[in-house]
């Protein structure tokens, strides 16, 4: 582990649309270390998917990539020509999607889906390939004599793990996994959760794991960063966020987790609802929402801040923020991994 | 394996009905016409007694149901009997003589329809909302539009009249026949390596295929078109382009195959269009196929030989149609019958 693998610095992402332009990804800061697992959370449509896609430069049309950059291993992929993209698509950068019912091609053996990745970018003769895919299989559980399934022939749990053998073929340095399970039942999930996990460690990947369950995020993210509305509006280890969490929306997202050690059960849901990203809300795009909210949120862009070696976007810890005490606004350049 | 054989053989059970209720529709419409196959040959200057002679040699002097009955049996034991007129050579003999032509002018005229809807429903599909994409939707509307004969004899004039690139008329040049393997004289020509044959076949096929391809092809631009946009849209093609695959094969490998399902279907559905188209453009550039000899056959009123082309072009379809099925569940692993 150690080192820094990937640095996105301001980065926007719109969507043009005929309803006006979505500002989904609005000036997002993120930095992920080697061999870290940082968990990306948010209500839906705060811009998860979005920032995943950004990162391969899949965002499909009519979105685009606006501002900022995008550096992978000192590499700003946002400059890439279209065809050295390509070649860190799948090589250096694996994905893996939410619905692995429509993920996979229908009409192509799920083990040649697998091998796929391989003939992109290396020149092996398909037996080769195959070899390799076989193996890759049985790497993520499932029987090499299913190479020449089709994916109707395979459960959803199934499928997803052919679509990380695909995406960890050539093991790449990093794998962004947008709620690789949601599709998924609960045993189903903690099976290919621990997949992840095992794969992290054995190979050593980074990973960017997109979920709207924070209490999954606990339990598996080093770090985790909360969107909101466009923006990253906190990003602490795991543990300190569950201890102590600086924004308030992590805080009311915290609440939400379901405990299940009270009886009372109940899902706290935050109130109120989430930003129109078309339009939205002058200051900070949370206060609407935000019970700690105070004079400036409702007029300024809070600032990026570091705390205690965590970042936190928020007016609380402006400098002359109401109790400003461990904050102060990080000045360029002086940024630092949080895990050290 | 099994199921499918089953599917086959329900298919198969399946036309038998449809070939039946068929063939008494034309047996019937065929003498619902006024005149009949004697007057037509011999003409009005004929004898009554001339005629009532010729009249009971073909079995017509037999009341109506009488004469279905004994054409019914026949046709059961497989016999489509004899022509009604000149020779009397039996039926099976002249459809045989004139179906490869048709298959020939069918086959490349679907191959250019396919291949120009692929074309240029691709080249929508991919720019959609573009000065290109409107342009193809202009040209799939107007070619739907087209009537195989005009287009035909705007071809001729310009190509053949006017160019002198391509003959405006037959199916090979004089003395050019290649032995006789399969009937189809370009497959003919290779089989026998005969290459003057070959070329000669070719520019004779050229204006009437792309009549008939132009005109059809309209449907299959609309279609790829749209097929392909959605396709485009799916997971799995993100998926695909996330593994670093370059865009060829993103359409080649995998949109373009995933879109050619529907589009299967849809030849499934125009093949019985595209024998009508055929016999629109035999007539126009005088192509010895079957759409010439039905013409022919219909006005000398030889009822046995129409009744049995109309059920030879009708197995003729229901077969493609199968194999059609047989090749979407070769293409697409979801379907099991
Ligand atoms: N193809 C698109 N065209 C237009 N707007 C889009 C498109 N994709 C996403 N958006 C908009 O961008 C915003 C962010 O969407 P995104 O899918 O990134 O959110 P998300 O956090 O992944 O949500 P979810 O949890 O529902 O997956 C939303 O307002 C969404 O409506
Ligand atoms: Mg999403």
């Amino acid at each position: 582990m150690g080192g820094e693998l990937l640095r996105i610095e301001d980065l926007k992402v719109h969507y043009f649309t005929s309803g006006g332009v979505v500002r989904a990804v609005d000036g997002v800061d993120l930095e992920v270390g080697r061999g870290e697992l940082v968990g990306l959370v948010g209500e839906s449509g705060s811009g998860k998917s979005t920032l995943g896609l950004a990162i391969p430069r899949l965002i499909p049309p009519p979105g685009r990539i606006v501002g900022g950059s995008i550096v992978f291993d000192g590499l700003d992929l946002t400059e890439l020509s279209e065809e050295g993209m390509r070649d860190i698509r799948g090589r250096r950068i694996g994905m893996v999607f939410q619905d692995p019912m429509t993920s996979l091609d229908p009409l192509m053996k799920v083990g040649d889906q697998i091998a796929e990745t391989i003939l992109a970018h290396e020149d092996v003769s398909k037996s080769e390939a195959r070899a390799r895919a076989e193996e890759l299989l049985e790497a993520v559980g499932i029987p090499r004599d299913r190479y020449d399934d089709y994916p109707h022939q395979f459960s959803g749990g199934m499928r997803q793990r052919v679509m990380i053998a695909s995406a960890i073929a050539l093991k790449p340095d990093l794998l962004i996994a947008d709620e690789p399970t949601t599709a998924l039942d609960v045993i189903v999930q903690a099976q290919i959760l621990h997949l992840f996990r095992e794969l992290q460690r054995s190979m050593g990947m980074s990973v960017i794991l997109i979920t709207h369950d924070m209490a999954l995020e606990m339990q598996v993210a080093d770090r985790i960063a909360v969107m909101y509305g466009g923006w990253i509006v906190e990003y602490s280890p795991a543990a300190a966020m569950a201890r102590n969490p600086l924004n308030p929306y992590t805080a009311e997202l915290l609440k939400a987790i379901p405990n299940i050690e009270l009886e009372d059960q109940r899902l706290v849901s935050i109130p109120g609802s989430p930003p129109d990203l078309r339009a939205p809300p002058p200051g900070c795009r949370f206060h609407p929402r935000c019970r700690r909210r105070f004079e400036p949120c409702a007029t300024e862009e809070p600032p990026l801040v570091e705390v205690d070696g965590r970042l936190v976007k928020c007016h609380l810890y402006a400098s002359g923020g109401p109790d400003s005490a461990g904050g102060s606004e990080r000045g360029e350049g002086e940024r630092e991994n949080g895990r050290g | 394996m099994a199921s499918l054989r089953a599917y086959v053989l329900t298919r198969i059970l399946l036309t038998i009905p449809m070939i039946f209720i068929l063939l008494t529709v034309v047996f019937l419409v065929m003498r619902v016409l006024p005149g009949n196959p004697v007057i037509a040959m011999v003409g009005m200057k004929a004898s009554e007694e001339q005629i009532r002679q010729l009249m009971h040699q073909l079995g017509l002097d037999k009341p109506l149901w009488r004469q279905y009955l004994d054409y019914l049996s026949k046709v059961l034991r497989g016999d489509l009997g004899n022509s009604m007129i000149w020779g009397r050579r039996p039926v099976i003999d002249e459809i045989m003589d004139h179906f490869p032509a048709t298959i020939e002018l069918t086959i490349s005229g679907f191959a250019v329809s396919v291949l120009l809807g692929i074309v240029t429903g691709t080249a929508a599909g991919l720019r959609r909302g573009t000065g290109l994409d409107l342009a193809m939707r202009v040209y799939s509307i107007v070619v739907y539009a087209l009537f195989i004969p005009w287009l035909g004899m705007m071809l001729q004039y310009v190509f053949g009249v006017k160019l002198g690139w391509f003959p405006v008329g037959g199916r090979i040049g004089p003395m050019m026949e290649p032995e006789h393997v399969t009937g189809l004289y370009v497959l003919d020509s290779i089989l026998t390596l005969n290459w003057g044959s070959l070329a000669s076949a070719l520019r004779y096929l050229t204006l009437p295929s792309l009549t008939l391809g132009v005109v059809l092809s309209g449907v299959y631009t609309r279609l790829v078109r749209t097929s392909l946009s959605e396709v485009l849209e799916q997971d799995f093609i993100r998926a695909a382009r996330s593994r670093g695959v370059s865009e060829r094969v993103v359409l080649f490998r995998h949109a373009l195959k995933n879109a050619f399902i529907p589009i299967l279907t849809m030849m499934g559905l125009q093949f019985a269009l595209l024998l009508a188209g055929a016999v629109l453009t035999e007539t126009t550039f005088s192509w010895p196929g079957m759409g010439t000899f039905l013409m022919e056959r219909i006005i000398y009123r030889d009822f046995t030989t129409v009744q049995g082309t109309i059920v030879f072009y009708a197995l003729f379809v229901a077969l493609v149609s199968l194999l059609v099925d047989l090749i979407y569940a070769y293409i697409d692993p979801r379907i099991r019958y």
